[in-house]
């Protein structure tokens, strides 16, 4: 048996007609997050299936990144998507900043998705019946 | 169920790691998702566009993320908390027949 101590709780996330989905909303930035720096706070959702962390193309633009390498495809929810990579920040308070090699798709999105990535940041549990995310690092 | 993040067979995806900043607040947007969940009414007249929300104000909105959040910037918000609000569903039910 193995024993996990959970340090902190996440009500999951509720899209615009208040329906509940397992994600969480998160910094995103082009550094370390600091006050002076330009960032985010966008809502991503849980994608156990994707080995990679995948955001919306507009993004990268609005935070000023650059890429590396050419396009990929890489899966998106249930879509693959044309993409390129860029080296992004991602930010929870309680967590830090842990940068990763993230997925900004070329056409547009309309959901962000946290792919395997960030599952090897965090060890979590997810808890429907309370709608909430549990999650310790 | 748990998922453990302690097995490494994705490659390198994970570069580095900092502390948790003391300059960050103690949870993200905690105003913002409550607001969410409690008005999707004000909502709806945003499907389909990108929407900044910050406290219980919607300060931006609009089709290209890259002007919204400009808007929001401009109204002094340097970090905005941005996210679309995608068109109603129809409701889950029974197919007759």
């Amino acid at each position: 048996v193995k024993t996990v101590a959970f340090t902190h709780i996440f009500d999951y996330l509720h899209d615009s007609q208040g329906v509940p989905s397992i994600g969480l909303t998160i910094r995103i930035s082009g550094q370390p997050y600091h006050q002076s720096i330009s960032a985010l706070d966008v809502d991503a959702y849980l994608d156990t299936l994707s080995t990679r962390s995948v955001f919306d193309g507009q993004f990268a633009t609005a935070l000023g990144l650059h890429p590396f390498g050419g396009t990929i495809s890489v899966r998106s929810g249930s879509h693959i998507v044309q993409a390129r990579l860029y080296q992004l920040w991602i930010t929870l308070p309680q967590f830090g900043s842990h940068l990763i090699n993230a997925a900004f798709s070329i056409t547009p999105l309309t959901r962000n998705f946290l792919g395997r990535d960030f599952l090897r940041l965090v060890t979590l549990a997810i808890e429907e019946r309370n709608l909430s995310i549990l999650i310790v690092r | 169920m748990a998922m453990t993040s302690t097995e490494n067979r994705l490659g390198t995806e994970l570069i580095a790691t900092t502390g948790t900043s003391s300059s960050s607040p103690a949870r993200l947007r905690t105003d913002e998702g409550a607001w969410r969940r409690t008005h999707p009414d004000q909502l709806r007249a945003y499907q389909g566009q990108w929407v900044v929300l910050e406290k219980n104000e919607i300060i931006a909105s609009g089709s290209d993320v890259v002007t919204v959040t400009q808007q929001a910037r401009d109204r002094g918000v340097n970090t905005p908390y941005i996210f679309y609000v995608e068109a109603m569903r129809e409701e889950e039910g029974e197919i007759s027949g």
